[in-house]
């Protein structure tokens, strides 16, 4: 545990200028901001972090975001973390997206940062 | 020359008859048992045997029966020359005449000669009777053929009909058949009743390519064949026997594959008898029974070909949409994450100016965003695997929605909104996103194509009691005539300057009708030039939709 009482917010994305920008962003808004690049990493550091949201992308290297959404969701240790999916509605992922993830909110690429912002302070205040 | 053969022990009567029946011209020849009467018989086909009743211990019967029961003699005429005191009981049987002795030679010479007439006749009875029989067994044949070529489209099945109909309707001793598959490739498909000797396999390859090439002697051959290229496919019946080079002197019929304007390869028959005028024409028949259903199969082939590879093209483009789409949001959704953040001041303050061109550059990325996301959607619907959630809802819902979305648009060009309802619900079974999806293509058109002050109009309204209607309705410059058809066909942007100002996929109105289509809903446009357009479309009211309907449709969770 860090000292400081930031919200942490975890963001997983294979790509580094996506992740670039979405650090920013939401560091500017105030929060701390921890990087994954890949399913496995984002598991260790969902565990380890206990982020209070996680940014999830669904096609990731090692473990896909569908997987790495249902291990956490189906671990009572885990589940409570909101995860917002972000999808770029490719065809494989349209083979899976039938699949009950549990997901709290999809969100399609390219979204808006107003719109990813809401919901971020939406499921902040929950 | 009739023959007559003459059974008896008195030498006597045996001289006598020779020369008698010599005398009128007749072929006689004598014997003096049974068993070489039999033997003799065998050899000599006589036409009349004249026995002599008169030796001892002679078995009438058993010399009768046995004459008739041999193939060779089965219709020799039998006269008996009896006297007074032969048994009576026995002549009675088997014979076809008699004449007692001591026989006057006029009578005898008649008989002999009625019997001779009698012989004819049944000759010419029993030729016309077996040719009857082989041709009705022909047609037969051919009748079974012709509805086994009927039943396929499968290229060796049909060679391999014809191939049969030919060994039953011919009886050949040996079939063999070249059949052309690819360009430089042919199979040679032999049906042989006994197995064929190494020496003649190779004679007949040569011979079947020889056959072959002669048929276009001087003009170009329709398939470049070299004998290295034929693979031979035998089917052998009998396994006691062996046909070699010899069955090359026999006798033959060859005819080529073909219909008027498609060669498939060539088919010889050989048998030792040789083959009637009748064969040649049953021939004929089977071989050109089987050209066209060939013509057919290959037809058939190619279609099938093609359209292996137009599902292959198909498949190939609806993958090809969906990387595409996927790797280019990846990069959009970085430029325009950057672009958004920089106009809101995150990254400091921006002139005006900037503000002016980081707003151009993020309405044109929200633009290319749009175009991906109508490709995708008409590439999902055209494979059918565009996805609904049905659900009943009250229409005014979804309409309000997207009005309320174009507002600020409409605001800044200064264009009249408004939407008029006759009612406060319009209850259908429907996907509201994809209701909001037709809508808004409607409405944004509408306004794109609307000149500053204008009027866009959506209208509901139940126009019977199945049906509600829905109309958007603009007064900006319309469509031509000529040009209303087009409006629904795929990237169909008509030609205007403003067109060309306002950008766009041309996609939005084909989806739309894919969507209300769907729904089990139509659309349709009114439009007059300069003065403005009208799209309606309708969809079946929720009340008069059976609960079979409803069950129907899926529904789907995302």
């Amino acid at each position: 545990m860090t000292a400081s009482n930031k919200k942490k917010i975890l963001i997983v994305d294979d790509e580094p200028d996506i992740v670039e920008t979405l650090k920013f962003l939401i560091e500017s808004e105030g929060f701390e901001s921890i990087i994954a690049l890949d399913g496995e990493e984002a598991l260790k550091k969902a565990k380890e972090e206990n982020p209070d949201i996680m940014i999830l992308d669904v096609m990731l290297p090692k473990i896909n975001g569908y997987k790495v959404c249902r291990l956490l969701k189906f671990d009572s240790k885990y589940k409570h973390i909101p995860i917002l999916m972000v999808t770029a509605r490719s065809q494989e992922e349209d083979k899976v997206i039938g699949e009950e993830t549990g997901a709290d909110e999809y969100i399609t690429k390219p979204f808006d940062i107003n719109e990813l912002l809401e919901k971020i302070h939406f499921y902040l205040q929950k | 020359m009739s023959k007559i053969l003459i059974l008896s022990r008195n030498q006597d009567i045996n001289n006598d008859l020779i020369s008698l029946l010599n005398g009128v011209g007749y072929e006689a020849i004598s014997v003096g048992t049974e068993k070489e009467a039999v033997k003799v018989a065998n050899d000599f086909f006589p036409d009349i045997a004249i026995i002599d009743t008169s030796i001892i211990n002679i078995n009438i019967v058993g010399i009768c029966r046995s004459l008739k029961l041999q193939n060779e003699t089965n219709d020799t005429q039998i006269i008996l020359l009896t006297s007074k005191d032969s048994p009576s009981e026995e002549v009675l049987v088997g014979a076809d005449g008699y004449i007692t002795k001591p026989f006057n030679e006029n009578i005898l010479i008649a008989t002999v000669n009625a019997h001779l007439r009698i012989k004819k006749l049944l000759d010419i009875l029993y030729t016309n009777n077996s040719e009857l029989a082989k041709s009705l067994y022909q047609l037969n044949v051919l009748y079974n053929i012709s509805s086994q070529l009927a039943g396929t489209l499968d290229k060796a099945k049909l060679i391999n009909i014809m191939n049969t109909g030919l060994d039953k309707s011919l009886n050949s001793s040996l079939c063999h058949t070249l059949v052309m598959n690819e360009p430089q490739d042919a199979t040679l498909i032999i049906n042989s009743i006994y197995p064929i000797s190494e020496t003649l396999e190779e004679a007949l390859k040569l011979r079947a390519m020889l056959s072959y090439k002669s048929m276009f002697e001087n003009n170009k051959l329709p398939f470049d064949l070299s004998i290295e290229n034929i693979t031979v496919e035998k089917h052998i019946k009998e396994q006691d026997g062996l046909l070699d080079l010899n069955i090359l002197h026999w006798d033959c019929m060859f005819s080529p594959i073909s219909t008027a304007d498609k060669f498939f390869g060539t088919v010889e028959i050989i048998r030792k008898n040789e083959f009637t005028g009748e064969d040649s024409a049953c021939f004929q028949t089977v071989v050109k029974q089987v050209a066209l259903p060939l013509e057919s199969a290959l037809l058939y082939e190619e279609i099938q070909k093609t359209n292996i590879k137009l599902e292959k093209l198909e498949k190939l483009k609806s993958e090809f949409i969906s990387i595409v789409s996927h790797e280019l949001r990846t990069p959009l959704t970085s430029i325009k994450n950057s672009l958004e953040m920089m106009l809101s001041g995150r990254m400091g303050e921006i002139t005006s100016v900037q503000d002016n061109f980081l707003t151009l550059a993020k309405r044109n990325v929200d633009r290319l965003a749009g175009i991906i996301n109508d490709l995708l959607d008409l590439s999902k619907i055209e494979a059918g695997k565009m996805e609904y959630r049905f659900e009943p809802l009250n229409i005014l819902e979804p309409v309000k929605f997207v009005l309320s979305t174009f507002e600020n648009l409409a605001d800044k060009k200064n264009i009249h909104l408004s939407l008029n309802a006759t009612r406060d619900e319009f209850k259908v079974y429907a996907d509201s996103n994809r209701i909001e999806q037709i809508l808004t293509n409607l409405v944004s058109n509408a306004i794109k194509f609307t000149p500053i002050n204008g009027k866009v109009t959506v209208i509901i309204e139940e126009i019977d009691a199945n049906h509600v209607q829905i109309t958007v309705e603009d007064t900006g410059i319309g469509i031509k005539a000529e040009d209303i058809p087009k409006v629904f066909d795929k990237f169909q942007q008509i030609e205007s300057s403003l067109s060309r100002e306002v950008g766009g996929t041309g996609l939005g109105l084909p989806i739309a009708l894919q969507l209300i289509e769907a729904h089990k809903g139509k659309i349709w446009l009114e439009s007059e030039f300069d003065k403005g357009s009208k799209f309606s479309f309708v969809i079946p009211l929720m009340q008069n939709l059976s609960s079979r309907h409803l069950k129907s449709v899926k529904t789907y969770k995302k």
